[in-house]
């Protein structure tokens, strides 16, 4: 049987993988997201503004109106939240997504039944990915719903605004026309859309279970009725509705009767290599290969208290690539990329993990940008332009010397420019941790010093809350974004906000 | 096994991340309509209160 999927994008099976695009978040997406981040900002200061005169006009007229005050600062706390979903977002529905010519018949099943799609599978099996990447495929709406144990039904339908209808009442505002206090939730928004749209219930299993019974009725007939003014909100475009359980507990037998139902099985080796291609094009096909066998023996260890997922896999090789690794032979580096739990690494690489950091002791004087307690952030002189596989080994022995070793800190992701109580973090894209193993009270004045005495310190990066002026972003995360200002100076901006420069240090200085 | 690759067109991206960066505009500067209401209203009681 053919089906939608395998007419419309069937064409592409036949197109050579290296024209296999996504946008990298070194482009377009990295555009999206600094222009995304001056749209928060400047809502922000706007909000702040209007914050701060409303606290001045509170002290002069009370509490009674602390709750329009509270409501102020919601709206900050909301742009914030805004700004975090829409990278979400964007980072979603940048992803490709391979699709399995079984996964694509029962899309097709449950788009001719008009039934929601129950996708069920183990965390990290693609079940929201395919709902983003049928999104950005079809070029459709998509309206998120992320269930919590606190999800209720009446408020993915809509929810009325009593408290402001209150607050205008006394305001003496005409307070008749009911709909202007109505507030359609996601299934209200999806079903009134004047297009159809995607609408993904997202970890129904996370709801109390009679959250799912109380959307049967709604879901049935595509639409409900507002109490409060009587208005009927029908769907004009049936939504594409697609449900996702981790199946942490099983769901009533008459939401399952309503579905059409699929077990996602975990990626196999084939499906897992087309994934990471896909994510990662230029991944070379020997580092592919050996991460691929190794990951899939991980998984096979019995005991687990979580198996690595495709996320996990995909953030492997990433930083893989990182390290300048072209191969995972029998030691497994980055292992804490791969598993969340201390318990895991225990059980995966144990003995091996302490080897692994002992020898990085000894080969890794990778030191390139350090931040060193005491607040002193440094880019270090380096005797090549690629001190990251040629480690300047005349740093290496005069910090070994000094009692201070290089460490791999258990969670890569721990990298930010946080001053370390102890020792130096390196924080651009290899991240280390230096610790002070003589001697833990040694000040970090005393490393800055001894290193500018060596004239190991090529700049220092200074630390503002004045804004600086991007010019071209290289690359963002969820701890900076790093990139260039109009005087081609490396600039940073922390997820507080704060701006980093970067700053040479002259021999004068030095010596002065 | 024929795997798919769905979402992978580059020039389609661009034009939906650009619609969802508008979209996303207006929804923070309704945000910032609501802040300046509630502002207003404040400044009136104030106003009332002199």
């Amino acid at each position: 049987m053919k089906n939608k999927f395998e007419t419309t994008i069937g064409s592409q099976q036949g197109v050579n993988k290296t024209e296999q695009k996504i946008i990298k978040s070194s482009s377009e997406l990295d555009n999206i997201f600094r222009q995304s981040q001056e749209i928060v900002d400047k809502a922000s200061a706007e909000i702040d503004a209007n914050l701060q005169e409303a606290q001045k006009l509170q002290e002069k007229l009370g509490e009674e109106v602390e709750p329009i005050v509270d409501q102020l600062q919601d709206l900050k706390s909301e742009v914030a939240e805004e700004g975090a979903a829409f990278k979400t977002r964007m980072e979603r529905l940048n992803s490709p997504y391979v699709l399995s010519p079984e996964l694509a018949k029962i899309l097709e099943v449950a788009r001719i039944l008009e039934k929601p799609l129950l996708l069920e599978g183990e965390p990290g099996t693609g079940k929201t990915s395919l709902a983003y990447a049928l999104a950005g495929h079809e070029d459709m709406p998509i309206i998120h719903v992320q269930c919590k144990s606190t999800t209720s039904a009446q408020e993915l339908l809509y929810t009325f605004d009593v408290v402001k209808r209150l607050q205008d009442a006394q305001l003496g505002k005409d307070v008749s026309d009911l709909s202007q206090y109505v507030h359609l939730g996601p299934l209200g928004r999806a079903f009134a859309s004047q297009k159809q749209v995607i609408l993904v219930i997202d970890e129904i299993d996370k709801a109390k279970r009679d959250f799912s019974n109380d959307l049967l009725h709604e879901l049935d007939q595509m639409s409900f009725f507002i109490t409060e003014t009587g208005e009927e909100i029908a769907a004009k475009y049936r939504p594409i509705v697609i449900i996702t359980s981790n199946h942490e507990k099983d769901l009533p037998e008459p939401v399952l009767r309503r579905c059409v139902y699929s077990y996602i099985e975990f990626p196999n080796p084939e499906q897992m290599t087309e994934i990471v291609k896909a994510h990662i094009p230029d991944v070379e096909e020997k580092l592919l290969q050996s991460a691929i066998q190794k990951f899939y023996e991980i998984r096979q260890v019995d005991g687990l208290k979580k198996k690595p997922s495709t996320s996990e896999m995909l953030d492997w090789i990433r930083v893989l690539k990182a390290f300048g690794v072209n191969e995972v032979n029998d030691d497994i580096p980055c292992p804490e990329t791969l598993l969340k739990y201390k318990e895991d690494l225990e059980l995966i690489v144990g003995s091996k993990q302490k080897n692994y950091e002992e020898s990085q002791e000894i080969e890794m004087p990778q030191l390139l940008t350090a931040v060193i307690n005491g607040g002193k952030v440094v880019r270090l002189k380096t005797k090549s332009e690629y001190i990251d596989y040629e480690p300047d080994s005349s740093i290496y022995t005069l910090l070994a010397n000094e009692g201070y070793k290089f460490i791999t800190p258990n969670n890569y992701k721990s990298r930010s420019f946080d001053i370390k109580s102890k020792g130096v973090c390196r924080v651009d894209d290899l991240t280390f941790a230096l610790y002070d193993l003589k001697n833990s009270n040694k000040d970090g004045l005393y490393l800055y010093n001894l290193l500018k005495k060596n004239n190991l310190i090529e700049s220092e990066f200074m630390v503002t809350d004045k804004p600086l002026k991007f010019v071209e972003v290289e690359e963002s995360n969820e701890l900076y974004t790093k990139g260039k200002d109009e005087q081609n100076r490396i600039i940073y901006r922390t997820k507080d906000g704060k701006f980093i420069y970067e700053k040479k240090v002259v021999p004068e200085e030095i010596n002065g | 096994m024929q795997y798919q690759i769905i979402n992978n067109q580059t020039d389609k991206k661009k034009i939906r991340f650009q619609k969802e960066l508008d979209d996303f505009a207006k929804r923070l500067q309704n945000l910032v309509n609501k802040s300046d209401c509630l502002l207003n209203m404040l400044r009136k009681a104030s106003d009332k209160n002199k």
